[in-house]
């Protein structure tokens, strides 16, 4: 048995080398995924995103209000309107994504105590970029807000400066994010895209692993031949994974601050249960094309399916129930963790267990599905023996 | 054979070919049910929060209540230390606490502004953003109805406490998805992925079928009756999803179909250009299916749908635009539907796809003439 595992190897080993598709699909489309989208997300941050004022007010504090805005970094003023309308058309042609409307008397009525209204618009339909000014203009403004307070309190009820203050912030709020405190999109994306698209090249090329030629011989040796293949496509993906580990960390300067050994192991996990699972299909179905094409839907919306962004707490009760059977749901939250936080030991062991278990399961079936093609194979060879001889 | 022939030839073999309804057809109509329903939710509901009331007094726990009765959050652990709080958001088993110091209520009332501290995991942006933008919502009130008591104790009349407390107002407006949801922002995206995906399978596996006999004679006229025959699926699946997505999901459409249409069309025969050259490299249809599927996440990932052109890097920005047209396409598209974008404000990515197609259509054709006129080689 050890023979045809080690002779499967270095077939596969040798088309790897000879047709380069699988060199491609596993280690150079997603190392080139992994510095795309590492470059892309650099900056981390939305910034700079276009706005446009109308103020009829004019006043010293409606300048100072528009002055904090465009002292922020977040926004980008690039338009003084002189009435809504012009609002509404450049929101319309998406040439602004905020837009704030202060309006007439605004100082007079602040001071007179009348408590006038601002107007602050957003265009809903990029919801990062709308969530990030809004929390900022929010932020902004609750600010100038206590600000004012507190210069009313001074003015209106002769209140010392630090009474008023006291008075003003009667509670205070802090707030500390853990393990991503400034909400890099970077620290939270691409670790799972860099690696979501390496188990879909292992999914897909291992799903047109098993060769109909390649299925003759004992049954020792179909084993030996599919364990073989498991073992060159795991090693391959784990590679891969690594790679693109070692990439967003080293290049990207993801921080990582974990135990490294768990994060090999795991993704040696990840890709043994993607490759058990992809040959499992691959002996079952035949047209390799089909086997393909299951396989990819099954693996290449991975992302969104086990609630790498939109969290599964969050979504219909079948699909929570269905991302468990993932084994990205085992592994892209955990790879996140140990790059941002760091996990501890026993997290990370029942998820290895888990893809373990799931590969041990998928393998079992896969030899079923030897066997069955092997049968298969000869029922078709002796129908395809017996109408020669009719024709002949 | 006359140009209107070989299209209606071609149309005769994609309409009735039941591999091609399956991928063309069946294939993005399915996904957009399938991505639909993850998003079928617009909130984040029942966050699992833990809380530390190290002050036990009823202006303490009125904040707790607070939060338990918002519809995101759900109450799940009261703890008894900072360390135990800290523990269960490391655990992941809270995404959020709230810690209340010893003699907070006393503190109000002595003015000494006693800090309510928020722990937020972040880890996951969107359910960190989600819990900490409520909470401040939550504790903002809370803050300025406590504010404005402290005013009112000092013999103020209430409505004149309540201005000297909230100064300005101000009213939030958001346009086009007032409830800012996941469902607004990327199922239309999605949507254009299947039309990119689709149309690269759909030509290219069509090409390589009969590659040899597409290289012989006029293959211009060949390829444009294959592309003409190929979109007749890709567009019909591409708008039946949005029509789907709009009944099902409540996507609003604002937009002018047509334009969304003559959008769609552009894109068609920009994104056959990689589809030909793709097909030309690989000559295999197996292969071609595995890269295609590959091309799918870094194509979405980097077409300035997800993080906008202007977020993204200019140097990068222009490197993909000469080599993929989704970047002309999948944004605008999702604002043409979404927001009512005119023809106007789309028409330079129009011209643009324009241009995309053809520079690469010539190098396409090329290409793949050169390859399938080729004698294959003896392992063929």
């Amino acid at each position: 048995m050890m023979k045809s595992i080690s002779t499967a190897i270095k077939a596969e080993w040798d088309l790897a080398i000879k047709e380069k598709i699988i060199f491609i699909v596993i280690i150079i489309i997603p190392l080139i995924t992994n510095l795309l989208i590492g470059y892309e997300f650099s900056k981390g941050h939305i910034d700079n995103i276009p706005m446009a004022v109308y103020d009829q007010d004019n006043s010293s504090l409606s300048r100072m209000i528009v002055k904090q805005f465009r002292e922020n970094e977040i926004f980008d003023i690039r338009y003084y309107l002189d009435n809504s309308l012009e609002m509404k058309k450049l929101f319309d042609e998406s040439k602004i994504r905020v837009g704030i409307i202060i309006p007439k008397d605004f100082n007079k009525d602040v001071t007179e105590l009348k408590s006038p209204t601002l107007l602050m618009i957003y265009d809903g339909s990029h919801m990062p970029i709308a969530a990030a000014a809004k929390s900022r203009a929010s932020e902004i403004l609750m600010t100038l807000k206590t600000g004012i307070s507190i210069k009313l309190l001074e003015g209106k009820l002769n209140l010392p400066p630090d009474l008023a203050k006291k008075t003003a912030l009667a509670v205070r709020f802090s707030n500390k994010t853990l393990y991503n405190p400034t909400g890099s999109y970077k620290n939270f994306l691409n670790m799972g895209f860099g690696t979501a698209i390496v188990q879909s090249a292992i999914a897909l090329m291992a799903a047109s692993a098993i060769r109909s030629h390649e299925m003759k011989g004992k049954k020792k040796n179909q084993i030996g031949n599919l364990m073989g293949k498991v073992a060159f496509y795991t090693l391959m993906g784990w590679l891969s994974l690594l790679t693109s580990i070692f990439l967003q960390n080293k290049l990207f300067k993801i921080p990582f601050r974990g135990n490294l050994l768990h994060a090999v192991l795991l993704s040696l996990g990840l890709a043994l249960s993607v490759t058990a699972f992809s040959i499992m299909i691959s002996t079952w179905i035949r047209e390799k094309s089909i086997a393909t094409a299951v396989c990819a839907i099954i693996f290449v919306p991975n992302t969104i399916m086990i609630g790498y962004t939109w969290p599964v707490l969050s979504m219909p009760k079948p699909y929570q129930f269905l991302a468990d059977f993932y084994p990205f749901y085992h592994y892209a939250d955990n790879l996140r963790d140990l790059f941002l936080k760091g996990i501890p030991p026993i997290q990370i062991y029942g998820d290895i267990i888990w893809l373990i278990s799931f590969s041990v399961i998928t393998l079992f079936m896969a030899m079923l599905g030897t066997l069955r093609y092997k049968t298969a194979f000869y029922k078709k060879a002796i129908k395809k023996e017996g109408e020669n001889i009719v024709l002949s | 054979m006359s140009f209107p022939k070989m299209i209606l030839k071609d149309i005769r073999n994609v309409l009735f070919d039941k591999d091609i309804i399956v991928i063309l057809l069946l294939g993005p109509i399915f996904l957009t049910l399938l991505f639909g329903g993850v998003y079928l939710n617009s909130y984040i509901e029942d966050i699992p929060i833990a809380a530390l009331d190290e002050d036990g007094s009823s202006m303490s726990r009125m904040i707790i209540q607070q939060f338990n009765e918002d519809d995101r959050f759900k109450l799940k652990y009261n703890v008894k230390t900072r360390k135990e709080l800290e523990a269960i958001i490391d655990s992941e088993k809270a995404h959020m606490g709230i810690y209340i110091p010893p003699n907070f209520s006393q503190n109000i009332i002595e003015l000494k502004s006693p800090e309510v501290v928020i722990l937020v995991n972040g880890s996951n942006m969107v359910v960190g953003n989600n819990a900490y933008a409520q909470a401040a919502n939550i504790i903002q009130t809370i803050s300025a109805g406590t504010q404005i008591k402290l005013i009112e104790s000092r013999g103020i009349v209430p409505a004149i406490a309540e201005n000297i407390g909230m100064p300005f107002r101000f009213n939030d407006r958001v346009l086009y998805d007032p409830k800012m949801t996941y469902m607004n922002y990327l199922i239309v995206g999605f949507i254009a992925v299947f039309l990119q995906q689709v149309m690269l399978s759909g030509i290219g596996i069509g090409l390589i079928k009969n590659g040899e006999d597409i290289a012989r004679g006029d293959i211009f006229k060949k390829i444009m009756a294959k592309i003409i025959a190929t979109s007749f699926w890709g567009l019909s699946s591409t708008f039946i999803s949005i029509y789907i997505a709009s009944r099902l999901f409540d996507i609003q459409i604002r937009g002018n179909m047509e334009i969304a249409l003559i959008m769609a069309i552009t894109f068609i025969f920009a994104i056959s250009c990689p589809a030909i050259i793709l097909a030309a490299i690989v000559k295999d249809k197996l292969k071609f299916t595995q890269v295609a599927f590959m091309l799918s996440l870094p194509t979405f990932a980097t077409c300035g749908y997800v993080w906008t052109i202007d977020q993204m890097p200019e140097a990068m920005v222009k490197v993909i635009k000469a080599f993929w047209p989704l970047i002309y396409f999948s944004r605008p598209f999702d604002e043409i539907i979404i927001k009512g974008l005119k023809f106007n404000d789309i028409k330079q990515n129009i011209i643009q796809m324009l241009i995309y197609t053809i520079a690469w259509m010539p190098i396409g054709i090329y290409f793949f003439k050169k390859r399938y006129n080729k004698p294959e080689k003896a392992e063929a």
